[in-house]
């Protein structure tokens, strides 16, 4: 090993040897280079000397009484009124959401109204709309998934705290329908869930994302600019599914998605 | 779950890490009160959502509430930006009493910075330092959490904390060394 690798900007070994992070034969290599290398070996004895002093010396033990706060706190915070909590809270860090809040509370009821007020079939063209273009984005830009797995379990996760719903990606391999990974997506002024699979060379896009459209019994189809559209909602959640397979295999894979899902609570 | 039962153990799993807690907490906002307020309100957030997260690593878990505490504070409180973008220029006065004590002293092996004024020029670079480097050299080498366990924290790729902690120390011997030099001088 030269010193410019042992010194690496991206990859510092000393750094690394210091902290116990090296593999074996790594670490076998700098221990070599630091026997020809003063310059090197200096520097590791510098690291650690500072090493010592800042861990040994340089911890803030927390102040006496500070756990009977935090135990009260918590006391506190576990009874049902919540009203003591708000009034704590507000003078620590919460003040920003004032500021926040009525803003956003008059953008929330300003869409409110011009949903309510659009007619339903200009809805679901725009909506049609914005998930052609979603679907043609994620082909061209190279950019078709944010995690790339087969694995329902890692997609799945992936979506924790990116979208407010359960976004659940269902293994349908045994048909013929690869799961590919998962994108988080923005349709119709909302973040959107992304599933991607494929089958044969053909990728499909399922988006989920919220509605306040009742549950579907029947899902319906549509055709834009030469991909298939299927649509359904389930509980508050509305699933497209948008591909350039042709439209009797893009049912059954609706089909084959929706078999594993709970029935519809509604329309019966 | 039973109410006193989750606090009962909530309490003993967690509140051995108040400590690292509030040294995090110290070392990002750089102030005693401070530092006790976003511990408190952490814990809270903690206890909240506790019934969901009992199988993890609870010191990384606790932490990582400590750390989007104290930026949330840092937010609230002050100018952003300014904190966290480097500006050597910044030097803070060493005359601010020390609080620190020797928490991790019972395991000291040698004491090498023997000079108290040398380690006060330390602790004080390591103040000024920009927050990004500071947050990972006090989790490496003050809490001793190991390159995952940060990343895991922070939200970065291993990658990177290494290569911000071997900056960081970089930072930290250059300033050191040329604060020495200039108090040889005279100037501090």
């Amino acid at each position: 090993m030269s010193c410019s690798t042992v010194r690496g900007i991206l990859y510092n070994y000393i750094s690394a040897y210091v902290d116990d992070e090296l593999a074996d034969t790594d670490r076998t290599a700098v221990e070599k280079h630091f026997e020809i290398c003063a310059h090197c070996a200096n520097e590791r004895y510098e690291i650690e000397q500072m090493k010592n002093t800042l861990h040994y010396e340089f911890a803030y033990s927390s102040p006496y009484g500070l756990k009977e706060d935090i135990k009260d706190k918590i006391a506190e915070s576990a009874e049902p009124s919540e009203e003591v909590i708000t009034e704590e809270k507000s003078q620590f860090s919460w003040h920003w959401l004032n500021y926040i809040i009525p803003p956003f509370a008059t953008a929330v009821a300003a869409v409110l109204i011009v949903l309510a007020l659009l007619p339903k079939y200009q809805l679901s063209v725009m909506m049609e709309e914005g998930v052609v273009s979603a679907h043609v984005r994620s082909l061209i830009e190279d950019n078709l998934t944010h995690i790339n797995s087969p694995d329902r379990h890692q997609i799945e996760p992936w979506f924790t705290g990116k979208v407010d719903f359960a976004a659940n990606a269902k293994d349908l391999s045994e048909s013929g329908f690869d799961l590919k990974g998962g994108r988080l997506d923005y349709l119709n002024k909302q973040s959107a869930a992304s599933i991607v699979y494929q089958v044969r060379d053909y990728v499909i896009n399922l988006f989920i994302f919220p509605t306040t459209e009742d549950d579907m019994i029947d899902v319906k189809t549509y055709q834009n600019r030469g991909f298939n559209i299927v649509r359904w909602t389930n509980q508050g959640l509305e699933y497209c599914v948008i591909s350039d397979l042709n439209l009797t295999e893009l049912e059954h894979f609706a089909q084959l998605y929706r078999n594993q899902m709970p029935l519809p609570q509604s329309h019966i | 779950m039973n109410k006193n039962l989750l606090i009962e153990q909530f309490e003993s799993r967690m509140l051995s890490h108040m400590d690292s807690a509030y040294n995090l907490a110290r070392w990002i906002t750089g102030h005693d009160q401070d530092a006790e307020d976003v511990v408190q309100e952490a814990y809270i957030r903690a206890f909240r959502g506790f019934e969901k997260y009992t199988d993890i690593n609870s010191l990384s878990w606790l932490l990582t509430i400590v750390r989007n505490t104290s930026y949330n504070w840092i937010k609230s409180k002050h100018d952003y930006i300014h904190l966290i973008e480097f500006d050597e220029s910044v030097h803070s006065s060493s005359d601010e009493p020390s609080f620190i004590i020797e928490r991790n002293q019972g395991l000291r092996q040698e004491k090498i910075l023997t000079s108290s004024g040398n380690k006060d020029l330390l602790r004080n670079a390591l103040k000024d330092m920009p927050l990004i480097f500071r947050e990972v050299v006090v989790l490496h080498e003050i809490e001793g959490l190991s390159y995952k366990e940060i990343a895991d924290i922070v939200g970065i790729p291993v990658g990177t904390v290494m290569s911000r902690l071997s900056r960081g120390r970089r930072r930290l011997q250059k300033t050191l060394s040329s604060r020495m030099n200039r108090r040889t001088r005279g100037e501090l």
